[in-house]
């Protein structure tokens, strides 16, 4: 209990001022995310309820929908909008404090760093989970007030617990981010990166095809691209076929990433606002790095072995990491030569 | 109340009147801080005996390998009005940035009021009150939003004092803070700071941004403040004039070090001015004195300008034998000027950089 105090240490007037200014924004998400849930199933009832007198055959498609939503998350505001969301609700909390500089404020403030992240971390992972039970029961009443509904109750559970899992690890990367970023705009290009550009990478340019050629090799890259737990367009194994268990899994890095978070934020948490990466000394590794990254794929290249999954990896990781270090080394060659970077 | 309809000390006075928070009292600037109430009532050097307010042991600051703090050791006495000085560079804006938490020491220690400026829980805070100069309250708030969040996270948050204030300002509750001017943030982070029942109030340039009548009255109750002897006022300026006037310990900090800190009854007996005639020119040994910041020859009236041990310097300027000998006051912008120009920086090695471009 003692340990869990100290890993989210609790602040009311903090967790006040995260949730407080911005509610009325909070309720305006939750009603876009939680449309094929509610909004669009409760609005068309009530419409051929009233309308239509009485015809009950309405349910049949909009459960049909709800039914394609847990089996291949088509068509479906809670895997579409959450996925957007959780870069929005991981990036804000931290980089709406860097952007406008009012982390002095805050850390001027008689609360400990520790606080102010839990605090953070907390109202929003709060609202994830929430918004995803409500979900969840709104899933569960139709059963029970709608007979002839389309979907089987016993996959509910398992689609929600997995979904709420890795949502909370996508939100906890970006958040994760946004602590050793700079300011909006770069903890926005970080996160859309390491949660999309994998995905976007290996699947929808058609190359899983092409350089996976084992099962194994597709297995384990399934495992780590977290829109395949979402069935967005691949399908993770582990996901499919141990939902609680993968769900166990994506939580343990949850709370790996939050607590790795805690400790950088409070080593730095201004120090060096508005540049691309808070950490300086992570500029230094990302520009040691990244030629090697190149240099690697660039060898594996020239030996022919041009549709190798090893090239694949090291040219799209080197590629990100230089582009982030090369930025980042140009701001601090810029501030050398006593140029003046905008925060 | 009108904005504009008030002089800076009604304002004060306003506050005064509406505000229950306390045992103010009146207080004029030529009485400013503890240390001269104490002095008027005869009890010198008891400022000395009650303790430390801020005190920093070889704090140092470096950012990617540049030093802006280097080993910086003060003593601000608890009640005293503490005045920091130093051009734009100094490090006085980091050194308060350490003092409040906002960035971390790379070397050395400081306390506040007895506890660390490093202890995590961020406790040292509860009673300190903090204005700059560039103040970003969050735009996105309303007014009685930041004062509600405020009141939550203080401990002893005084909300009639807030209330006088705010409505001494004149600050509409409703308004955004994106849609505040620089000055108004800047009385509204006033009007937080003195509403937390401050022991020690730091500010950094604080009065940059206001007009004439809000300088004067946001600076009339910073004196009323620190008169009441409970509040420790550590302030940092580039208004040397602001400083004598309210100040009784300056420090000038030069290139991230502290160039000398000391209380300003000290600093006003031992650095003056002689003026001598000599029978034959200025003999060369005073140029080497370690105490002359300056000499500035006039035809054959050299003005020796002194920071250190004046009284021993006259007496060995007036063993030379001038024809003409005597002490002038120097005021604390002449001491600074020559201060930190024997470091390196004055208005002539300035122009010497412009015109070799």
């Amino acid at each position: 209990m003692n340990s869990l105090q100290n890993l989210f240490p609790l602040n009311r007037a903090l967790l006040w001022k995260e949730w407080m200014p911005f509610r009325g924004w909070y309720v305006a998400a939750f009603v876009l995310w939680s449309l094929s849930v509610i909004l669009y199933p409760l609005g068309l009832s009530i419409y051929h309820l009233f309308i239509w007198w009485g015809d009950r055959s309405i349910v049949y498609y909009w459960s049909q929908d709800l039914a394609q939503m847990m089996e291949h998350n088509e068509g479906s505001s809670v895997v579409l909008v959450g996925m957007l969301l959780t870069v929005v609700l991981g990036v804000l909390p931290l980089a709406s404090e860097r952007s406008p500089n009012t982390m002095p404020f805050l850390t001027a403030m008689p609360v400990s760093r520790r606080e102010v992240l839990a605090a953070k971390y907390l109202v929003n992972a709060a609202f994830l989970v929430g918004s995803m039970t409500v979900m969840f029961l709104m899933m569960v009443a139709y059963l029970l007030v709608f007979p002839d509904v389309q979907y089987q109750a016993w996959k509910i559970l398992p689609f929600f617990v997995l979904t709420t899992s890795v949502f909370l690890l996508m939100y906890t990367i970006t958040f994760f981010l946004a602590t050793v970023a700079g300011n909006l705009l770069s903890a926005i290009l970080l996160a859309v990166t390491a949660l999309y550009a994998p995905w976007v990478w290996f699947y929808n340019s058609g190359m899983s095809h092409d350089i996976f050629n084992g099962w194994w090799t597709d297995y384990a890259v399934q495992a780590v691209i977290l829109p395949c737990y979402n069935g967005f367009g691949c399908e993770s194994y582990t996901a499919v076929h141990a939902p609680y268990l993968s769900s166990l899994g994506l939580l343990a890095v949850t709370i790996a990433l939050y607590v790795w978070s805690v400790r950088l934020f409070e080593q730095n948490q201004m120090e060096h606002n508005g540049r691309l990466l808070m950490f300086t000394s992570l500029t230094r590794w990302l520009l040691r790095f990244a030629p090697v990254l190149i240099g690697l794929a660039a060898g594996v290249g020239i030996a022919g072995d041009s549709h190798s999954f090893l090239l694949g990896v090291l040219s799209f990781v080197g590629i990100m990491v230089g582009v982030y270090a090369g930025i980042g080394g140009l701001q601090r060659f810029l501030r050398r030569a006593g140029i003046r970077v905008k925060s | 109340m009108s904005r504009g309809s008030q002089d800076g000390e009604g304002l004060a006075e306003s506050v005064k009147r509406q505000s229950s928070g306390g045992p103010n009292r009146q207080c004029d600037e030529s009485t400013s801080g503890r240390s001269r109430a104490l002095h008027a009532a005869g009890l010198d050097g008891v400022a000395d005996r009650v303790g430390l307010a801020i005190e920093t042991f070889g704090l140092r600051k470096e950012f990617d390998g540049d030093v802006a703090v280097d080993s910086v050791s003060l003593s601000v006495p608890e009640g005293s009005i503490f005045g920091l000085m130093g051009p734009n560079g100094a490090g006085k804006s980091t050194l308060i940035g350490m003092l409040l938490g906002m960035l971390q020491p790379t070397a050395g220690s400081g306390a506040i009021l007895g506890r660390s400026i490093t202890d995590p829980s961020g406790a040292v805070r509860a009673q300190v009150g903090y204005v700059t100069d560039a103040q970003h309250l969050y735009p996105y708030y309303r007014i009685a939003q930041v004062l509600e969040l405020c009141s939550r996270v203080y401990p002893h948050w005084d909300a009639k004092r807030c209330a006088a204030l705010m409505k001494a300002f004149g600050l509409p509750q409703q308004k955004w803070v994106w849609s505040l001017s620089k000055g108004m943030r800047t009385q509204l982070a006033l009007v937080i700071a003195l509403s937390v029942k401050p022991r020690v109030l730091i500010l950094d340039e604080p009065t940059s941004g206001l007009d004439p009548v809000m300088k004067q009255a946001f600076k009339q109750l910073i004196l009323e403040e620190a008169a009441t002897g409970d509040t420790t006022v550590f302030f940092s300026t580039h208004h040397l004039h602001d400083l004598e006037r309210m100040a009784d310990h300056v420090a000038v900090m030069m290139e991230g070090r502290v160039l000398f800190s000391k209380g300003l009854d000290e600093v006003k007996e031992n650095a003056r001015k002689i003026q001598a005639v000599f029978p034959d020119g200025l003999p060369e040994e005073i140029r080497t004195m370690r105490e002359v910041l300056k000499v500035e020859g006039q035809g054959r009236v050299y003005a020796i300008t002194v920071s250190d041990h004046f009284h021993e310097v006259f007496a060995r300027v007036k063993a030379m034998q001038p024809i003409y000998i005597e002490s002038v006051d120097l005021g604390l912008e002449e001491l600074f000027i020559h201060t930190v120009g024997k470091e390196g920086y004055s208005l002539e090695l300035f122009a010497e950089s412009v015109s070799a471009q």
